[in-house]
C-alpha cells in the first residue's frame, strides 16, 4: 500500500510537528475518529524553554513499530526544546497505517487533524496524477503529477536516484495550498507543510 | 487360417486412430517441477487430433503430425529481493520557513514475495510409432496401439513463446508494487533471464511426456461372446458366438494393410 493519506502513515510517510509552546505533550497512535489503539497517551513529548521563532530547532526522530496489536514508538519519551522538531516514521512494510495525536495542557497536534506547523510527507510510489484534497473539507487542493523517470541505462539510473534526494513542497496556509500542481517522479516526496489553518487531512481523491 | 479376417488399409486406419483419439478425449494433469532456479506448481489439459497412419509390417502403426492440443497453466512464487537489489530512496532534507531545516529518514523498500501466473496454450506436433496389443480385458477383446518410446517434442518454439508470456505475466505482477516503476524493465528481464529457454523447456518437456508417454489407443473393442441370433422362443434360444482368439498386425502385399483376425466358436 502506499496511498496518500496523513490519518494512516505508512513506510514512504512521514509527519513531522515543531513544537512552539512549552508543555507535557501526551501522545498516541489511533485510526482518525477511534479512540487510541491499546492504551492511550502511552508516549509524551515533554517541551521546555521560551520558543525563537529565528532560532532552527534540533530534529528528533520517532521509530514507530507494531508490536501486536498495539503500535510502538521508540523512543517513547522525548526532552525537547521548544523550536525542536519530532519526526515520526516507520519501516514497516506490513503495518496498517496509523495517525498520530497528542496534548499538552494547552497545544495540541494531530496528523489527521494539522493546525499547525506540521508537515507530512509522502513518497510516490507509482506513476500517474494523483488529486489531493483535505479530508476535513477545508479547502485546500491540488494535483501531483508522478511521471516514471528514464532509467534506459545505468548513467539514467544514477541521475534518477540523485532526483530522489530532492522534495517537492507544498505550503497550506488558511483555506490555500501555494501550488496547485507538483511534478515529480516516482520515489520522489512531496511535503505537505501547514503553517496556519483549521485542521488538515492530506488525502487522495477517490 | 483364421476364421475371420478383416484388412484395413492405411486410410482405414487412419480414421480408426482419429476415431481413438476422439474417444481418448481431454486429459488432465497437475504437479509442480522445477522452472530454472524456481519451483512451479502447474495444471494442464491436452487432447490428441489428426495424424496419418503409415503402416509398417509386421507390427508398426506409425501415425505421423499427430497435433497434441495443450494448455498449460502454472505460477511460481519467489523472493523478489533475490531477483533485484534492494532500493533505498534517501534522506530528503528540505527547508521550511516556519519550521526549519529538516530531512526524512531513509527508507529502503523490503520487496516482497511474488507469485506470476502464466496461461499458455499451443499445438505440438509429433510422429510417433505405435505396436499392436491384441488382449483379453474381463468379457471383452481389445486390439490397442501402444506408443513405442517417448516420441521428440519439438519445444523450442513453444518455450520462447511462453518465456514471452511469462515476462509479461511478470511485469503485470510487478507493477502494483510501490517504487518498483524505475526497476521494473530490469526485473522482468533478471526473472526471464534467470528462467531461460532451457528453464521453461526443463518444465513443458516433462509435462507433454505425460501425455504421450505410454499413450495408449483402442482401436478395436468387441465383446468375446456376442450374439448372432437373439432367442425367439422359449425353444429357440439366442446363438452367440464366442470369439477365441484375437490377433492384430500389419501385412504388406500389394499395400499395406492392417490385419485383424479371429477364431470363434460356437
Amino acid at each position: 500500500m502506499n496511498t496518500l493519506d496523513s490519518r494512516f502513515c505508512r513506510p514512504g510517510d512521514t509527519f513531522a510537528q515543531r513544537f512552539s509552546e512549552p508543555g507535557n505533550y501526551a501522545y498516541d497512535f489511533n485510526l482518525p475518529g477511534l479512540p487510541p489503539f491499546g492504551h492511550a497517551n502511552r508516549y509524551s513529548i515533554n517541551v521546555k524553554g521560551a520558543f525563537d521563532p529565528n532560532k532552527q530547532g534540533k530534529q528528533h526522530f520517532v521509530t514507530v513499530r507494531r508490536e501486536g496489536t498495539n503500535f510502538v514508538a521508540d523512543p517513547p519519551k522525548l526532552e525537547i526544546e521548544t523550536g525542536d522538531l519530532v519526526l515520526w516514521s516507520t519501516n514497516e512494510v506490513n503495518t496498517s497505517g496509523f495517525s498520530i495525536s497528542g496534548k499538552s495542557e494547552t497545544d495540541s497536534f494531530n496528523s489527521g487533524d494539522m493546525v499547525r506547523n506540521a508537515v507530512y510527507s509522502h513518497a510516490f510510489g507509482s506513476p500517474g496524477e494523483i488529486e489531493w484534497l483535505d479530508a476535513n473539507a477545508h479547502g485546500p487542493a491540488g494535483k501531483i503529477i508522478v511521471k516514471m523517470p528514464k532509467t534506459d541505462s545505468a548513467k539514467d539510473m544514477e541521475a534518477f536516484k540523485e532526483t530522489l534526494a530532492q522534495g517537492a513542497v507544498i505550503i497550506i496556509n488558511g483555506k490555500k495550498a501555494d501550488k496547485t500542481k507538483v511534478e515529480i517522479f516516482v520515489g520522489q516526496t512531496v511535503f505537505f507543510a501547514v503553517e496556519k489553518a483549521e485542521g488538515i487531512a492530506i488525502t487522495e481523491r477517490l | 487360417m483364421p476364421d475371420i479376417l478383416v484388412a484395413a488399409d492405411e486410410p482405414a486406419a487412419t480414421e480408426l486412430l482419429h476415431d481413438a483419439e476422439a474417444t481418448l478425449g481431454t486429459l488432465s494433469r497437475s504437479g509442480s517441477g522445477s522452472l530454472g532456479p524456481f519451483n512451479a506448481n502447474w495444471s494442464a489439459s491436452a487432447f490428441l487430433a489428426g495424424g496419418t497412419v503409415d503402416l509398417i509390417a509386421p507390427n508398426v502403426i506409425r501415425l505421423a503430425n499427430c497435433e497434441l492440443h495443450y494448455n498449460l497453466h502454472f505460477s511460481f512464487s519467489f523472493d523478489l529481493s533475490n531477483i533485484i537489489p534492494d532500493f533505498c530512496l534517501p534522506q530528503v532534507c528540505i527547508h521550511i520557513p516556519f519550521v526549519g531545516t529538516f530531512c526524512t529518514p531513509t527508507f529502503c523498500v523490503n520487496w516482497p514475495t511474488i507469485t506470476i501466473p502464466v496461461n499458455f496454450s499451443d499445438v505440438v506436433r509429433f510422429t510417433a510409432d505405435f505396436s499392436l496389443n491384441a488382449h483379453l480385458s474381463g468379457p471383452t477383446w481389445l486390439i490397442d496401439a501402444v506408443i513405442v518410446g517417448i516420441p521428440n517434442l519439438q519445444l523450442s518454439v513453444a518455450a520462447a513463446a511462453i518465456l514471452a508470456a511469462l515476462g509479461v505475466a511478470a511485469a503485470a505482477a510487478l507493477a502494483v508494487i510501490p517504487f518498483i516503476g524505475p526497476l521494473l524493465a530490469g526485473a522482468v528481464l533478471a526473472i526471464t533471464a534467470a528462467i531461460g529457454i532451457a528453464g521453461v523447456t526443463g518444465l513443458l518437456g516433462p509435462i507433454l511426456s505425460l501425455f504421450v508417454a505410454g499413450l495408449t489407443f483402442t482401436i478395436y473393442r468387441q465383446p468375446r461372446i456376442f450374439n448372432v441370433l437373439p432367442a425367439s422362443g422359449a425353444l429357440d434360444p439366442a446363438v452367440n458366438i464366442r470369439l477365441d482368439r484375437i490377433a492384430a498386425s500389419v501385412s504388406h502385399t500389394d499395400e499395406d494393410e492392417l490385419l485383424i483376425e479371429a477364431d470363434i466358436s460356437a
